[in-house]
């Protein structure tokens, strides 16, 4: 009898929960961006733990004398073409992220947030140290340096965000453009790509009667395609081409591989761009 | 049970699930270890039934409210109760076999991982799987994106996941057992 009491208000407690499953999710969606932010002053440095180990590379244990001496030899060769490839590659995104801010309407302002936990359970998505007391709202988009189209707001919560990436299956379809090699505009052709949930998107291209021997082909960018990008080229990049597939049933269809320039798990910095009078109303801070 | 403990080391460990994921996870798989499983299934093996139950239905409640779900609209939204019944019954499955097992062993924290932590996940899918039946049927925009054959296999890696780092992790928390306040019955070693 002296545990009656006690074992009602945990059956109470336990059926509760079993309701909760089914109800809307409004109050838990607040609770739950409250007990984030909570946790955030611990997590974020592990998670900045965690991204930086996964920076480093693997290095490979090999005992063969002659492999690693050709190994090395290969090694030092490698470096100074990745030296100038990413001399090269820095040379490009800075031109690119002048174009953009040169192009960047002055009723937004870019901003710059951590990423600080994960979600629990089975889902891509990430939280960043900024909320909607910095203006940041469901719908918003994130990118990676500017310029690399890394996914989009899902949930806010006043000193924190949560962002579905482009690679998340969740993300859904994307409309895209792909860029031709000459960046002339009216070569370029529409599409719609569909996360698969390996990093990567896939989606159907048609050919270009312009040219028709090579529509589309490995290498070529692939750049969100927006009404409200007025410049092609300055338009957020979802990615590149890695791979070409023709349709068997349609010869004037291709399918395409798009894969983002950045490992987007990767990604420890997410910039936003708030609208003005959005960041000014919601006090920031 | 001492709850400010519990409070501390559950803070800790939900932090752990939520920051360190990029470092454990395997390649791109996203399959990495709960720790918050860990923690019940140790205070299930060792601590006293009545608390344990709150414990487990507190943390199972905690990790529900920082997993989000996609829906179809877009958004990411929150459910409350899988887990925390999961757990529930988790915890239930580990205070029967604990009698069975010498608790202090951390191969034994391990073991009771896999087992519970396989009871603890399969009716979470299913209440969940649930709900988006339910809400699907309703034609709500508030359907989470759910393949319940896709959240079963990611299950199976996070419990065996687990069940390999609960090893350590077993071993580090009964170094520290002690201050968690538990109580032994006299006679038979068993918690009250």
């Amino acid at each position: 009898m002296n545990h009656a009491s006690p074992n009602r208000s945990f059956y109470t407690a336990a059926a509760a929960m079993l309701i909760a499953c089914f109800l809307p999710a409004g109050f838990t969606n607040w609770l739950g961006g409250r007990l984030g932010e909570l946790t955030i002053p611990l997590s974020a440095p592990l998670e900045k733990l965690s991204l930086a180990v996964r920076a480093v590379p693997k290095s490979l244990d090999r005992e063969n004398p002659e492999f690693v001496k050709l190994a090395n030899k290969n090694k030092e060769q490698e470096v100074r073409i990745y030296n100038l490839e990413a001399r090269a590659a820095s040379l490009q995104r800075k031109l690119e992220r002048l174009q953009e801010l040169k192009e960047t309407d002055p009723s937004f302002r870019p901003v710059s947030a951590y990423r600080v936990a994960e979600s629990l359970g089975k889902s891509d998505l990430f939280k960043i140290s900024l909320g909607s007391l910095s203006g940041v709202r469901v719908g918003m988009l994130a990118y990676h340096q500017g310029y690399q189209l890394l996914g989009r707001v899902s949930a806010v919560s006043p000193r924190s965000a949560t962002v579905t990436p482009i690679t998340s299956r969740a993300f859904g379809p994307i409309s895209a453009m792909v860029v031709s090699s000459d960046g002339n505009l009216a070569a370029s052709t529409k599409c719609t790509l569909e996360p698969v949930g390996d990093g990567t998107l896939v989606g159907d291209v048609g050919r270009n009667s312009q040219d028709e021997a090579s529509p589309v082909r490995v290498g070529q960018r692939v750049v969100y395609y927006d009404t409200d990008v007025r410049q092609l080229n300055t338009g957020p990049i979802i990615g590149m081409i890695e791979k070409v597939v023709p349709k068997d049933q349609n010869p004037l269809w291709v399918t395409i591989t798009v894969r983002p320039e950045e490992n987007l798990a990767d990604v420890s910095v997410v910039d936003l761009k708030i609208p003005r009078a959005v960041a000014s109303d919601g006090g920031d801070h | 049970m001492r709850w400010t403990v519990f409070a501390f080391f559950a803070y800790v460990f939900l932090a752990l699930d939520t920051g360190l994921r990029p470092m454990l996870q395997i390649g791109e798989s996203g399959y990495a270890p709960s720790f918050a499983l860990i923690l019940m299934v140790w205070i299930a093996s060792m601590g006293p039934t009545h608390a344990v139950r709150w414990a487990a239905l507190v943390l199972g409640l905690l990790v529900d409210l920082l997993a989000q779900y996609s829906t179809v609209d877009g958004r990411a939204t929150i459910v409350a109760g899988p887990y925390a019944l999961g757990f529930v019954l988790g915890a239930a499955l580990t205070i029967q076999l604990r009698s069975l097992v010498y608790r202090k062993h951390p191969l034994i924290t391990g073991l009771l991982t896999a087992v519970a932590g396989a009871c603890a996940f399969v009716p979470a899918i299913f209440l969940l799987t649930m709900r988006r039946v339910v809400y699907a049927g309703l034609d709500s925009e508030h359907v989470i994106i759910w393949a319940a054959s896709d959240q079963l296999v990611h299950a199976f890696w996070t419990v065996l996941y687990s069940a390999v780092i609960a090893v350590p992790a077993g071993w580090m928390l009964n170094r520290v057992s002690g201050l968690f306040g538990f109580q032994s019955h006299p006679r038979l070693g068993l918690p009250r």
